[in-house]
C-alpha cells in the first residue's frame, strides 16, 4: 500500500514539473528574453525551478505518509495491547 | 408540480413529451425516407412528403460502391472485437472489483486511456500497422494496412477501458458470500469465477457487449485513416458519395440508413439492458 | 439470489494454507489483469512515447520527415499559436453551451418522464435512438437537414414564421448548429440516465415529505437534488469529458468551417497533422491535451476512484 501512496506523490511531482514548464514557457520567457536574458539561461532557471518544486512536493508527500504509517502503527500496537490485557 | 396528476398538466406533459419524442426521432425517420426517394424528390423546395418509394438509391449503393463488402467488413470487425473485449475486461473488471489491484491507481491510467482523442492516436497506429504489414509475421496473419486484423486490434483497444470501467461496477454488486460459501466449499478461485461470479454477472456482460458492439460498428476515425479498399467499414462509406459532381444525397441517405437502421433494431430489442447498462455506474456506483 | 446447489467437486488443487492463500490471492489478480493491461499498456504507451519523441523534432512529413532535435521550440510555437488558443476557446464555449443545455433539458425531461403513468418503456426506447447512430454517419444526413434551400428545419421554420438562418454557412450560427447537433444526440442520454437516478431513489422519504404537507419546489431542494447529486454530478464529467474531445460531428457537418469558427481542439490538431503533416505540431498539442485531461483527471476521477476502491475493500 505504500508503494501505491508513494506512486502517487510522485506522478504528482512530475505534473508539477510539466506544469512549471508549460506556464514558464508561455508566460514567464518572453518576459525574461524582454529583460535581454538569453534563452539558455532562461530554460536552466525553468528546469530548477520546476525540479524544485517537485521535490518539494515529494519531500511532503514523504513526510504526510512516514506520519500516517506511524499514526496506523500506533493503533496496531493499541490494539494488541488491549488484546494482551483481555487475555 | 411536475408529477401532480391533474388533468391539465398531464394534457401539457404528454405535449411535452410528445414534442420532445418527435424531435428526437424525426431525423431518423426523414433519413429512411429520402433514402426511399427518387432523386428528384430530394432536392427539391419545399421538401416533398409524399413521394413513391424507390430502391434505386440502394441498388446504386450496394451495385457502385461495393457496399456488401463494406457491411461484411464492419460485422466481422464489431463481432471480433467485441467478442474478444468481453473476455479480456470480464477478467479484468473482476479482479479490479474483487482485489483492487493497484488501489485505484492502474484503474485510473485505463481512464484516462479512454480520454485521450483518437486522433492522437491514430497516426502511430498507422505506423505500426504499416511496419508490421511489411514484416512477414505480418503479412503471414494478415495485419496490417487495410486489413480487418488491425481494425479488430485497434477497436479491441479502444473499447477495453470503457468496457472494463462499466463492468467493474457489475462484478462488485455480487455478494461476496456467494463466492466465499463456493470458496469454502472446495472450489477454487478459477471455478468460483467460472460457475458462480459469471452467470451472475451475464446481464452485465452482455450490455457491455452491446455496447462495445455499437461503438465498433458506428467507429469512424479508425476505419477512415488505417483502410482504403480491402477492410473499408459503412461507415466511412457513406462519404463516398461526396463526388466532385456534388453530394449524392440519394445514395448517402441509403448507405446511412444501411449503417443506422440494424443498430437501431438491436437497440430496441435490447433497450430494457441497454438502460441498465447505462445508469449502472450512475445509479449504484 | 439463485439458490446454488453445491456439491464438493474434487480438488485439482489441494485448498493452500492461509499464508500461501494470501499471497496467491495477489498474483491471481494480476494474472486476471495482465492480458487486458499487456494490450493497454503497449498501444496506450507506444503512440505516447512516439508523441514525446516527435514533439522534440521537426516533423513535416511533406519536407521529407521526421529530422533533427529541435528542443522545446515546438512547445514555443504552440503555447504562442493564435489559431491554436482559438480552438481552446471554441471548444470551452462549445463545452459548456452544450453540456448546460443538454443536462438542463434532460434533467426537465426526466422529471416530466418519471411523473408519466403510461409509455414510459417507449418513450425509452425512442430516447436512446440517437445514440445508436454513427455521429459520423447521422451528422452527414444533418448537412442535408440544415440546407438552405432543401432542407427541413428551415422549411418548418419558415412554416412558423420564425428566421431561417444559413445554419452552416453563417459564422454567427455555425457553431450553434453544431451545438443543437449535439444536443440531439446526447440530451436523451442525461434524461435517460437523470431518469434512472430517480426511479431509483428511495419511496419513503417522499412520502413522508407529503405527510407532512412539504411544498413541491421544497422537496425538490432538499430531498430530490441532493439525493440525485452522485448522478448529475456523473452525467456532467461523463458529458463534459466527451463534449471536449468533439471531432466527429465538427469533421462531417462544418470541417471547422467557415473560417475557423467551428474548429475545435482535436479538429485543430487532425489538420496540423493529417493535412499540413505537421507531425511536430501535431504530437506537441497532443501532449498538452493529454496533460489537461490528466490534471483535470486527478481532480475529478481520482477523489472518485478512491471511494470505488474503499467499496470493494468493504464489500
Amino acid at each position: 500500500m505504500v508503494f501505491w501512496q508513494l506512486w502517487e506523490v510522485g506522478f504528482q511531482a512530475f505534473m508539477i514539473f510539466i506544469g512549471v514548464g508549460i506556464i514558464w514557457l508561455r508566460f514567464l520567457e518572453p518576459w525574461l528574453i524582454s529583460l535581454q536574458m538569453s534563452q539558455q539561461t532562461s530554460v536552466t532557471l525553468m528546469i530548477i525551478t520546476a525540479v524544485g518544486l517537485a521535490v518539494l512536493r515529494i519531500v511532503l508527500g514523504v513526510r504526510t505518509i512516514r506520519k500516517q504509517q506511524k499514526a496506523v502503527q500506533a493503533q496496531l500496537a493499541g490494539l494488541s495491547g488491549q488484546a494482551q490485557e483481555a487475555k | 408540480m411536475l408529477e401532480r396528476k391533474s388533468t391539465p398538466f398531464e394534457i401539457l406533459r404528454y405535449g411535452i413529451i410528445l414534442i420532445v419524442l418527435l424531435w428526437t426521432v424525426f431525423p431518423i425517420v426523414w433519413l429512411i425516407l429520402t433514402s426511399l426517394k427518387p432523386a428528384n424528390d430530394i432536392m427539391v423546395s419545399p421538401p416533398r412528403f409524399f413521394f413513391t418509394p424507390t430502391l434505386e438509391n440502394y441498388a446504386y449503393a450496394i451495385g457502385k460502391a461495393n457496399f456488401a463488402m463494406f457491411i461484411v467488413n464492419t460485422l466481422v470487425v464489431s463481432l471480433a472485437s467485441t467478442f474478444i473485449v468481453v473476455i479480456l475486461a470480464s477478467l479484468a473488471a473482476y479482479s479490479f472489483a474483487r482485489y483492487n489491484v493497484g488501489q485505484g491507481n492502474i484503474l485510473f491510467f485505463i481512464l484516462t486511456t479512454k480520454m485521450m482523442p483518437a486522433i492522437a492516436v491514430v497516426l502511430p497506429f498507422f505506423l505500426i500497422f504499416r511496419d508490421i504489414g511489411r514484416t512477414p509475421v505480418g503479412e503471414a496473419l494478415g495485419i496490417g494496412l487495410d486489413t480487418r486484423a488491425a481494425l479488430i486490434i485497434s477497436y479491441t483497444i479502444f473499447n477495453l477501458p470503457f468496457a472494463i470501467w462499466l463492468m467493474v461496477s457489475f462484478f462488485q454488486d455480487i455478494s461476496r458470500e456467494l463466492e466465499e460459501s463456493a470458496r469454502l466449499n472446495g472450489y477454487n478461485r478459477l471455478q468460483v469465477l467460472q460457475k458462480v461470479v459469471l452467470p451472475l454477472a451475464a446481464p452485465g456482460i452482455a450490455v457491455t457487449a452491446i455496447f462495445c458492439l455499437i461503438f465498433s460498428w458506428n467507429e469512424f476515425l479508425f476505419a477512415y485513416i488505417l483502410t482504403r479498399d480491402a477492410a473499408r467499414t459503412i461507415t466511412v462509406g457513406v462519404e463516398s458519395f461526396f463526388t466532385l459532381r456534388g453530394i449524392l444525397w440519394g445514395p448517402v441517405a441509403a448507405a446511412a440508413t444501411i449503417s443506422v437502421v440494424p443498430m437501431l433494431i438491436f437497440v430496441l430489442v435490447l433497450q430494457r439492458y441497454m438502460v441498465r447498462g447505462l445508469t449502472f455506474g450512475a445509479v449504484r456506483g | 439470489m439463485a439458490s446454488t446447489s453445491m456439491s464438493t467437486p474434487q480438488d485439482t488443487r489441494s485448498v493452500p494454507k492461509k499464508q500461501g492463500r494470501a499471497m496467491s490471492d495477489a498474483w491471481f489478480a494480476v494474472l486476471l489483469i495482465l492480458p487486458a493491461m499487456i494490450i493497454i499498456a503497449f498501444f496506450a504507451l507506444y503512440p505516447l512515447f512516439y508523441a514525446i519523441e516527435v514533439s522534440f523534432r521537426l516533423a513535416d512529413l511533406t519536407a521529407g520527415g521526421i529530422k533533427g532535435f529541435v528542443g522545446l521550440d515546438n512547445y514555443r510555437t504552440v503555447l504562442f499559436d493564435k489559431f491554436f488558443w482559438e480552438s481552446v476557446t471554441t471548444t470551452l464555449v462549445f463545452t459548456v453551451v452544450a453540456v448546460a443545455i443538454e443536462v438542463l433539458l434532460g434533467i426537465f425531461v426526466a422529471f416530466l418522464i418519471n411523473g408519466a403513468t403510461v409509455g414510459k418503456g417507449l418513450i425509452r426506447s425512442l430516447l436512446i435512438l440517437p445514440l445508436a447512430t454513427a455521429p459520423a454517419v447521422t451528422g452527414l444526413f444533418w448537412r442535408y437537414l440544415y440546407d438552405t434551400q432543401f432542407g427541413l428545419y428551415n422549411y418548418f421554420l419558415g412554416l412558423l414564421g420564425l428566421p431561417q438562418p444559413n445554419w452552416l454557412g453563417d459564422i454567427n450560427v455555425a457553431l450553434w448548429a453544431v451545438i443543437v447537433f449535439d444536443v440531439w444526440l446526447w440530451m436523451p442520454f442525461v434524461a435517460l440516465i437523470v431518469l434512472a437516478g430517480l426511479q431509483a431513489l428511495p419511496k419513503e422519504p417522499f412520502e413522508a415529505a407529503e405527510l407532512d404537507g412539504a411544498p413541491y419546489f421544497r422537496v425538490l431542494r432538499k430531498l430530490t437534488f441532493p439525493m440525485l447529486k452522485p448522478v448529475l454530478f456523473l452525467v456532467i464529467i461523463l458529458r463534459t469529458i466527451d463534449a471536449l474531445r468533439l471531432y466527429d460531428a465538427v469533421a462531417v457537418l462544418t470541417r471547422g468551417g467557415p473560417g475557423s469558427t467551428t474548429e475545435t481542439m482535436t479538429y485543430y490538431l487532425y489538420r496540423q497533422g493529417l493535412v499540413f503533416f505537421r507531425m511536430d505540431y501535431a504530437s506537441t498539442m497532443a501532449l498538452l491535451f493529454l496533460y489537461a485531461v490528466v490534471v483535470a483527471a486527478l481532480f475529478a476521477l481520482k477523489p472518485l476512484l478512491n471511494m470505488f476502491g474503499a467499496r470493494a475493500g468493504a464489500r
